[in-house]
């Protein structure tokens, strides 16, 4: 499976490639102009470009600034264009272009002329690797396999791959050169790599140079990734499962907390995992654990089960302060004192002067002053809420 | 908790219910002589209301250990029938002479508009009697009645 990075102005003719030539040999992303796709590959790792644009001139205006990208220049570009004139033609040839694509086309040659591209530059990837390996990550993580191409001194790219999450990191004699996840920073990139215990990966040795970007040399860094480690293990260690669902507490006020804050405990409306937290950010994991944790430690999060038996407490005190119980006193005291004959009643129906009321007998039966009180109560609250409602 | 307490007076064949199931999706719970509907405003807010019928004359004693400790006191009018009109006077009157809470009257509408002729009917907007309008068809109306009953505390 290979991944493209479609480029054009045109979103429609994006949507009607996706929807008639993604297949199970490639997926396509979209990118309006070369900063969008610039954007894109910071988030995915692409096997090649399809660029698509009538207008050859334009075209070789694009295909000259990917040259000058150092994110772009080793990718093989598929062209689409309506250029028929040979001079033309050949400066997009010379720009750069892996092959070109004469537009109009019709669906079926465009297929077929895509599985020749694709399969050509899986031979080029192949002829390129002069020896690779493959295994998963419950085998070999990342720090036995940092170690392992430290110790050979060897050259090439490891590319890790977790759910549907993909990182690569850049050796050159052993030595790491550059790390790539998401848009995490090159270190931080290889923390979030290093917590990788399941997935895949693959190693292709490339007779290649590869100028460092990263300063600290392997023994500093497989240091600190222990490091690293350790602390997060010690975060975890303070926190629910990272699989397990953690919802909202009732009693938090998400409108009264800090914006920063209030986005973080967002995610979890509706119940959500600390692992699903983790992967949803892209920042540095223990900056996030740590405000799970704080969370947790201010109960604004809780566990399904906590939460469930919360809410039936707190359903049961509303019943205990309300009315189940004032009443079941209430209709036992009048089944018990009073009947229809023994109570005089006022009622604005009765002829003749008002009698009062034997309340007195309810009262002493009932031992009832009021249900509640209105003394104390935050009638501002009340109207805030009702005006909201 | 912080709860207030609401009586909601009115005949048994008019809408008053409504008052509280446009604003909740809970059930009222039946009691002999009352209904009771909790609007739950927050974890630690809520209104209780207590729906009486005017004609259940049977349970007024029940009246007295509600009306007095409420904040507002809710009557709903329908002068589109006089027969049930004639008695939420008689039980203004009657709540007036008997309570101090005050009185929230709402006018129910008449043939779906909004009465004006409320005052006219024999009513004075004295100290502690207010008129309003209740449409059951409209939250926004029943906001308005609450936000009322709130305001002159």
């Amino acid at each position: 499976m290979t991944d493209g990075l479609i480029i054009t102005s045109n979103r429609t003719l994006f949507d009607e490639f996706n929807l008639n030539f993604a297949s199970e040999l490639t997926n396509f992303e979209y990118a309006q102009s070369l900063q969008s796709a610039k954007e894109a590959q910071e988030w995915e790792l692409f096997d090649y470009l399809l660029i698509i644009e009538q207008n050859a001139t334009d075209l070789q205006s694009i295909l000259q600034n990917l040259q000058q990208s150092p994110e772009f220049k080793k990718l093989p570009v598929l062209c689409c264009t309506s250029a028929t004139d040979w001079t033309q033609r050949e400066m997009l040839w010379k720009t750069g272009a892996k092959d070109i694509i004469y537009l109009p086309v019709s669906k079926e040659e465009f297929r077929l002329q895509l599985q020749s591209f694709l399969h050509s530059i899986s031979v080029v990837e192949k002829d390129q690797q002069v020896m690779g390996m493959q295994g998963k990550l419950e085998d070999y993580n990342l720090l036995d396999l940092m170690q392992t191409l430290d110790q050979n001194k060897k050259t090439g790219i490891l590319t890790m791959y977790h759910s549907r999450d993909e990182g690569r990191i850049w050796f050159m004699n052993g030595r790491i050169c550059e790390a790539k996840f998401r848009t995490f920073e090159k270190l931080a990139a290889i923390y979030k790599l290093v917590t990788w215990l399941e997935g895949d990966f693959t190693i292709s040795f490339v007779d290649e140079e590869y100028e460092p970007k990263i300063e600290q040399d392997n023994q500093q860094i497989l240091l600190e990734c222990i490091q690293y480690i350790d602390r997060r293990n010690k975060l975890i260690d303070n926190l629910p499962d990272l699989n397990e669902s953690l919802l909202i507490s009732p009693e938090t006020d998400i409108v009264q907390m800090e914006s920063e804050s209030a986005n973080y405990l967002r995610f979890f409306q509706g119940g959500q995992t600390i692992a699903g937290f983790l992967s949803a950010f892209d920042q540095d994991e223990l900056k996030l654990l740590e405000i799970v944790k704080e969370f947790c430690d201010k109960q604004n999060l809780m566990t399904r089960d906590f939460f469930d038996s919360y809410r039936t407490e707190q359903e049961r005190e509303v019943e205990e302060v309300g009315f189940k119980s004032v009443f079941k006193k209430l209709f036992r005291g009048k089944e018990g004192s009073t009947d229809k004959g023994q109570v005089k009643k006022e009622s604005p129906t009765m002829k003749g002067p008002a009698v009062e009321h034997e309340k007195s007998s309810i009262d002493k039966d009932l031992k009832y002053d009021r249900l509640f009180t209105t003394e104390n109560v935050d009638l501002p609250l009340f109207k805030e809420k009702i005006e909201k409602i | 908790m912080n709860i207030l307490e609401v009586p909601v007076i009115g005949s048994r064949k008019n809408d008053k219910e409504k008052l509280f199931t446009l604003l909740s999706d809970r059930a009222i719970r039946k009691f002999e002589g009352l209904d009771v509907g909790f609007l739950q405003l927050s974890s630690n807010l809520g209104i209780y209301f207590y729906f009486l019928n005017q004609e259940n004359e049977e349970y007024y004693y029940l009246w007295d250990l509600i009306i007095p400790h409420a904040i507002g006191c809710i009557v709903i009018c329908d002068l589109s029938n006089s027969e049930i009109f004639a008695k939420n006077v008689k039980v203004i009157q009657y709540l007036e002479q008997r309570y101090q809470t005050p009185l929230h009257i709402c006018a129910l509408p008449v043939h779906g508009l909004e009465p004006t002729i409320l005052k006219t009917k024999g009513f004075n907007e004295t100290q502690g009697r207010e008129f309003q309008y209740f449409n059951p068809k409209s939250k926004d109306t029943v906001k308005k009645i609450l936000l009322k009953i709130i305001n002159p505390v």
